[in-house]
């Protein structure tokens, strides 16, 4: 668009001209009113003209600039949720606008989520849970009787995994039963790796017990740890570790996994940082969805000062950092909850 | 349980559009000392300013103890209770430590001030710390050891939760760091948090809790103090600038073995500098380490002809007078870059200055100017042809203050602390230059007070305790050092 169409332009260029205009007339009147009573009149208006520039300034001026700032802010990032904190539109029918607007973003919103949801519970019944426990626990005892008990242990494991993952409707865990369930995922893992890949889990002892009792959103690890084995590790020769590091503050639980594979380019971190601090989750990208997926429950759940980070070098590894409040009581604010808020 | 004193998350600022900082993510806890290795400089201003200040940021939050005090939609520029201890001294030299650290503090308002409790005060604090200073000896009469401990000491008792150093380690001696470094934990007990930035890892891991790689506006890695950070800087982080200094050794020395002597110091007294002797031929490098770091700037002074010897002579005799015009020496001091060169002149203008007093009439001979352009074409290519030096980056200063000895040719090139305040490309750069002149048979002299990578360069190391001669060592046996 060409910037004579822009209306603030067009008010710019009259505003100098009246501007201009204004102070030349003042001018030729004072220099006419000299030594008449008209001199005196006129500085009082002129203080008063003043005056009312400064309350323009405050009134007018600073609010436009707020305006301005938030709608630039939304445009460039693509951040609509920020319009609902416009406090000054120009106008009623911009304000009319706005709400209208938000209402269209927030149905979006819902929808989407709603269609989640219903993705998620279709999948769910298509996998019935007792079916396969019960075809698990089958191979298992057929296993042991065979005298193969690294197959038993196997399907117990992977039993287990699927319990945690598919079964239980809770979205809010203990970290206790996250890394549980990450040390099965991994026992099932270096079945396939052939013990190349280790774990490592350190963390204070003084806040072991604190630490594990913190309430984090299911499946927060799991999918990073995956990322840190899949794209990592495995197109690694030789060994691969895994370190889980986790670390309590007055206000958050601090957890890290770092892995010693291949690591990221800087182009590809760049790009996953920047998806994650937009909340934005892109199609593309390998490992980059997982990570945006748990970026993206973190902040909903909890707001803009927590989530993920990503370190990353070429030859060094990669190191993921999430943060999560230091939350040690089961509440009701799930994600399914922040869901229903919005219908 | 650790507490957080400072969170940066995806901090994001711009200059003209381009980023300075990029998603810039760290977070220091209290009673940490937080390593940040600049691999390179670009960002790390801005990054020590939005922990000092909560200037404006494009991107992100900034939490202070835990508490959101910057982010892009609230920016109100209020200052953080940081420190920041670096290259500029924050003391008043007229004034006793005592004044220094009670007086001057932000919210004093006492009329009247009584010495005697302030220097109570400032004794007590003193020997909890196990230093031993007067609080009533002046600022300006203490080194640089002491200073920074002054500062330091300011910062305590101003109450500032955290405290950056910058570059420190430049200012103190081989002998005064492992002091420092003792003096900074001890207060990290007390409660203080400290970010330590510097360029070479080696100082850094020798104290810090943890090590941040800071590359490109933005953390790249963070190292625990059990890591082995050599092996990843040598490999991964800084693989190009190792490969490269490992292929600046001299290969000859047959020749610079049977060349005379440029500069020969016997037996030398003056100033902190005692019975110093040793020696130096075309075309060789010496290090001069200085483990006391007393002597440098004596030695610098005595060099230029400011200062005469009480004893000892220097030969040839006629190599440091005053005003003398054939420069045969000449002194590289320390942050060349500003204090050195003409930013509103031209680059060759600024290449030849040195030559121009060798030769008479130089600026009204064209031909010689373009005798140089063609000659060193090749190697400075379009810098030739800047037209001021304002918009040169300082790879290209460095480059230019080299090779303007390169062109004069002195007998003796003298570098104080050449490496100082370079990050470790930079470092690497200024290598290969001292390494190019004395390739091209000037006799090089680098003076400082730590090793590193100064090593990788030079054919002899002369270690100088206390102003007196140690002992010398040679290139051979450098691997013993290291």
């Amino acid at each position: 668009m060409k910037r004579k169409n822009l209306l603030s332009v067009r008010f710019a260029y009259f505003s100098a001209a009246f501007g201009i205009i204004f102070t030349g007339i003042l001018f030729t009147a004072f220099v006419t009113s000299w030594r008449t009573v008209w001199f005196y009149v006129l500085i009082v208006l002129s203080v008063l003209v003043i005056c009312l520039l400064v309350l323009g300034y405050w009134y007018i001026w600073n609010p436009y600039r707020e305006t301005n700032r938030i709608l630039g802010y939304s445009a460039a990032r693509h951040l609509w949720e920020e319009i609902r904190q416009l406090r000054w539109p120009y106008n009623e029918p911009m304000q009319l606008a706005i709400d209208q607007f938000v209402k269209y973003i927030e149905k979006s919103t819902t929808l989407e989520m709603s269609k989640r949801q219903a993705q998620y519970l279709a999948l769910q019944n298509q996998i019935n849970p007792h079916f396969l426990y019960n075809t698990l626990e089958s191979i298992r005892s057929e296993a042991l009787m065979s005298g193969l008990g690294s197959v038993a242990k196997m399907c117990e494991a992977l039993a287990n995994y699927f319990r945690y993952t598919i079964s239980n409707m809770n979205d809010l865990v203990t970290l206790e039963e996250e890394i549980q369930n990450i040390q099965t995922y991994f026992y099932i893992q270096q079945y396939r790796f052939d013990n190349r890949i280790h774990l490592t889990i350190q963390c204070d002892e003084n806040d072991r017990g604190t630490m594990l009792k913190c309430m984090i959103p299911k499946l927060t690890l799991q999918p990073i740890i995956e990322n840190a084995i899949i794209h990592g590790i495995e197109q690694k020769i030789g060994e691969g570790t895994v370190t889980i590091r986790m670390m309590l503050t007055e206000r958050r639980l601090i957890i890290n996994v770092l892995d010693d594979g291949i690591g990221m380019s800087k182009e590809t971190v760049e790009k996953i940082n920047r998806q994650m601090s937009d909340n934005s989750v892109s199609s593309k990208g390998k490992g980059g969805i997982a990570i945006a997926n748990v970026n993206n429950r973190i902040k909903i759940l909890f707001g803009e000062l927590y989530g993920v980070t990503v370190f990353s070098t070429v030859g060094v590894g990669t190191d993921v950092e999430i943060t999560l409040p230091r939350n040690t009581k089961q509440n009701r604010n799930t994600f399914w909850d922040k869901v229903e808020e919005l219908h | 349980m650790k507490s957080e004193i400072l969170r940066m998350n995806h901090v994001t600022c711009l200059d003209d559009g381009m980023p300075i900082l990029d998603y810039l993510s760290m977070q220091v806890f209290e009673k940490e000392i937080y390593g940040i290795l600049c691999l390179e400089y670009h960002g790390i201003d801005k990054m020590v300013e939005l922990v000092c200040w909560n200037r404006q940021i494009q991107n992100g939050q900034v939490l202070f103890k835990e508490k959101l005090v910057n982010s892009m939609e609230i920016s109100d520029n209020s200052k953080n209770r940081v420190a920041l201890i670096g290259r500029q001294s924050r003391l008043i030299d007229d004034l006793s430590l005592a004044d220094n650290m009670f007086v001057t503090r932000a919210g004093f308002k006492k009329f009247f001030i009584n010495k005697r409790v302030i220097e109570t005060q400032t004794q007590q604090l003193l020997d909890e710390l196990q230093i031993q200073f007067s609080p009533a000896v002046q600022v300006k009469e203490l080194g640089n050891f002491e200073r920074l401990i002054a500062e330091l000491l300011c910062a305590v008792i101003a109450g500032d939760s955290l405290i950056i150093l910058w570059q420190v380690s430049d200012m103190l001696s081989s002998e005064e760091l492992p002091r420092f470094h003792e003096l900074i934990r001890r207060l990290t007990k007390k409660g203080k948090t400290f970010i330590y930035i510097y360029n070479h890892h080696e100082v850094l891991q020798q104290v810090c809790d943890r090590v941040a790689i800071f590359k490109g506006g933005r953390i790249e890695k963070v190292f625990l103090k059990s890591d082995e950070i050599q092996d990843y800087m040598v490999k991964f982080f800084a693989r190009y600038a190792y490969e490269k200094m490992s292929s600046l050794k001299a290969d000859d020395t047959e020749a610079v073995n049977n060349s005379h002597p440029v500069l020969t110091l016997n037996h030398i007294h003056v100033g902190n500098i005692r019975d110093l002797s040793f020696s130096i031929k075309p075309g060789e490098n010496v290090l001069l380490l200085d483990k006391s770091n007393t002597i440098l700037d004596d030695l610098m002074e005595l060099l230029t002809g400011t200062l005469k010897p009480l004893s000892g002579t220097i030969e040839p005799q006629n190599i440091v007078e005053r005003g003398n015009r054939s420069r045969r020496i000449a002194l590289i001091q320390r942050d060349p870059i500003n204090s050195t060169l003409f930013p509103q002149l031209s680059f060759l203008e600024n290449l030849c200055f040195q030559l121009a007093d060798k030769i008479p009439f130089f600026w009204q001979r064209p031909n010689l100017q373009k005798n140089i352009i063609k000659e060193y074409q090749s190697e400075l290519g379009n810098l030739l042809e800047a037209p001021h030096l304002y918009q040169l980056q300082s790879k290209d200063l460095y480059t230019l203050i080299y090779y303007r000895y390169l062109i004069s040719r002195p007998d003796l090139v003298v570098c104080l602390q050449p490496l100082s305040g370079a990050d470790m490309y930079l470092r690497t750069h200024i290598l290969s230059l001292m390494a190019k002149l004395r390739d091209n048979g000037i006799a090089v002299v680098v003076l400082n007070t730590e090793l590193y990578d100064t090593l990788y360069i030079a054919d002899r190391l002369i270690q100088v305790e206390n102003g007196q001669f140690i002992i010398e060592h040679s290139r051979y046996h450098f691997d013993e050092l290291k």
